[in-house]
């Protein structure tokens, strides 16, 4: 068989069924830009989350008062630095403050911003900052979340905080963070580690917990051992135990991204078997007709799958990549609530593109080849029965 | 040219299903000739017709066109068989509603291997021979049953076949575009085409120049 003739022959009759095949591509399309959709936004969400659990330090202390977490005193990281295996030891201030009509809150995060060993996420959040200048006055680094907050309060340039001695203290906005860190910086508000003391009311002697890393891993439960028996009112918060939070939320959010997977399902399952059923009357004189002039089953086969794949192909590519422009270019409207929600601050996460070809192409083996199947099985049926007949 | 010999087939066997379609045919047709198989609804016509165009396969027996047995041929060399010796005229035309007369004519020489040119140059004669050039790119489906007739003709004619076969071709006709019909019958015997004609049209009872009439029922040649 000549391939140019065939491939003529195959485009003609694609164009020429162009309306029969355009209600299923649209049905295709629509499946497969949600699924890829809510694939791009997991794998974005989910490089953040390992992000931020790859900066996270081994341990965490706390001190316990009452089942809750209290200040905790500085001068026990002199004693934590001189545990052997024990390294990078950092008082950390930190807190929440709440807007009470609202009943909403910012994280306000005290830096030391002359600090060497400084988080990594955290660096990444203010790369590019006049450190110099920021510190002449009062100022801050604010989340969009907290920006857009503030300006509907009417405070655009600056904000009163009030402290837990009964005063106020003006803060200037000095800066907001880079779009791609609102999964982390939306509600968050960064000032000089003095500053939030005050806001915070945490004296020079305290912290609101202490951070140190093990680089032996091999060590952490022994250090853990020794921690907690030298300081029996402490809690120590290892990175596995962050690391399992995570996952709980993110199980949560997998259990959201299965539902809408089913019912994707589903839908391809009903457009498999009407596509199964659809081989009608017209369908069957098509083959039956070829195969008397001529055609071979294997023709007639190669021309439907290549059919359904011609159509298949385009659908999914052209799924993917409106999927791409709507995470990536428009930020998921509707689907991103679904999959990082706000109970707190409205957040204006910014997805960094993140692609998954591994399950991209599952993704296209889950579809194509079920989607030919179900056009190649009856085709494949009719070709072996008698022509005539079925032309009858 | 065409030998049949003791031919069967059966559909569905050893089931409860099972159908005696043809019992023992033997059958000889020669070369240039117009056969006509006469015979009610179910009496084995069309099922002739599939086994000799190698369609189906027999049970039993030989179907020997030009010294070859066709009766066992794997599916890809018997598709090669009918794409190069065989035309059919069908009772409803079997014509692709969604295309034009041309590209219908066009799909039976896509297995020949033809390139788009000679394709299109096959199309053009075997369109002007069946008188319907006219209509070239105009869509089957505003076309006339007289029509639609000519284009299956010209489809059956464009691989130039040796045999034409045709399976009740009047049945979707009014009588005058039947007797038209039996006109271009002694076209095509003109151009040298053995022609069987399975049909039950008392028309064909008429005919001068059918060098055969072959009468069947319940699957057998009386």
């Amino acid at each position: 068989m000549n391939n140019s003739s065939f491939l003529n022959f195959l485009f003609l009759l694609i164009y020429k069924h162009r309306a029969k095949h355009l209600a299923i591509f649209i049905i295709l399309l629509i499946l497969v830009a949600l699924l890829s959709s809510t694939l791009f936004i997991t794998s974005s969400i989910k490089k953040e989350v390992l992000d931020t659990l790859d900066a996270q330090p081994d341990f965490i202390v706390q001190k316990i008062r009452g089942g809750r977490s209290v200040d905790i005193d500085t001068d026990i990281v002199e004693e934590f630095r001189s545990i052997r295996g024990v390294m990078e030891v950092k008082p950390r201030v930190f807190g929440r403050y709440f807007v009470t009509d609202k009943m909403q809150y910012f994280t306000i995060v005290g830096i030391d911003f002359f600090e060497e060993s400084m988080d990594k996420k955290l660096k990444k959040v203010f790369e590019n900052l006049d450190i110099k200048k920021f510190l002449e006055k009062d100022n801050m680094l604010v989340g969009d979340g907290v920006k857009k907050f503030l300006a509907q309060k009417h405070y655009k340039k600056y904000m009163h905080f009030k402290t837990p001695d009964a005063g106020v203290k003006k803060v200037y906005i000095y800066d907001t963070f880079k779009d791609d860190t609102n999964l982390i910086s939306n509600d968050l508000i960064i000032t000089d580690i003095e500053l939030a003391r005050e806001i915070l009311g945490i004296s020079k002697t305290k912290a609101t917990d202490i951070i140190l890393n093990i680089p032996n891993d091999a060590e952490q439960d022994n250090i853990k051992l020794k921690l907690l028996s030298k300081h029996y009112d402490t809690r120590v918060i290892t990175k596995k135990d962050i690391e399992n939070s995570y996952e709980y939320l993110f199980n949560y959010k997998s259990g959201v991204f299965l539902l809408l997977f089913m019912i994707c399902i589903l839908t391809f399952m009903i457009i498999l078997y009407q596509r199964y059923s659809m081989i009608n009357s017209n369908d069957k004189k098509e083959i039956a007709t070829l195969r008397s002039i001529g055609w071979s089953i294997k023709d007639i086969l190669k021309l439907k799958v290549l059919e359904t794949l011609f159509i298949g192909i385009w659908a999914f590519v052209l799924g993917v990549i409106l999927a791409f422009v709507f995470v990536f270019g428009f930020n998921a409207p509707f689907l991103k609530e679904v999959f990082i929600g706000f109970n707190n601050l409205e957040n204006s996460v910014t997805f960094s593109p993140v692609i998954d070809f591994g399950l991209l192409f599952s993704l296209f083996l889950f579809f194509i080849v079920p989607f030919v199947a179900s056009i190649l099985i009856p085709v494949w049926k009719i070709a072996i029965t008698d022509p005539i007949e079925a032309m009858k | 040219m065409i030998e049949i010999k003791n031919l069967n087939m059966t559909f569905n066997p050893d089931s409860q299903k099972e159908f005696k379609a043809l019992k023992n045919i033997n059958l000889s047709i020669e070369k240039n000739n117009l056969t006509i198989i006469k015979g009610v609804s179910g009496s084995g016509k069309s099922t002739l017709l599939s086994l000799i165009s190698a369609l189906l396969k027999p049970t039993s027996g030989e179907i020997i066109v030009d010294a070859h047995n066709i009766a066992k041929l794997p599916e890809h060399h018997a598709s090669k068989f009918r794409a190069k010796n065989i035309g059919f005229i069908f009772q409803s035309f079997n014509l692709f509603d969604s295309l034009s007369v041309s590209e219908n004519i066009s799909l039976a020489l896509i297995p020949l291997g033809f390139n788009p040119n000679e394709i299109s140059q096959k199309t053009q004669k075997a369109m002007k021979i069946a008188n319907i050039d006219h209509k070239s790119n105009q869509n089957v489906n505003n076309l006339s049953g007289g029509e639609k007739q000519r284009c299956a003709i010209a489809r059956a004619l464009v691989n130039e076949p040796k045999i034409i076969l045709c399976d009740e071709p009047t049945a979707n006709l009014d009588e005058a575009n039947s007797l038209k019909f039996i006109q271009t019958l002694k076209m095509l015997k003109s151009l040298d085409k053995t022609l069987i004609i399975a049909t039950h049209d008392p028309l064909f009872e008429k005919i001068s120049f059918a060098d055969k009439i072959v009468h069947m029922k319940d699957g057998e040649i009386l």
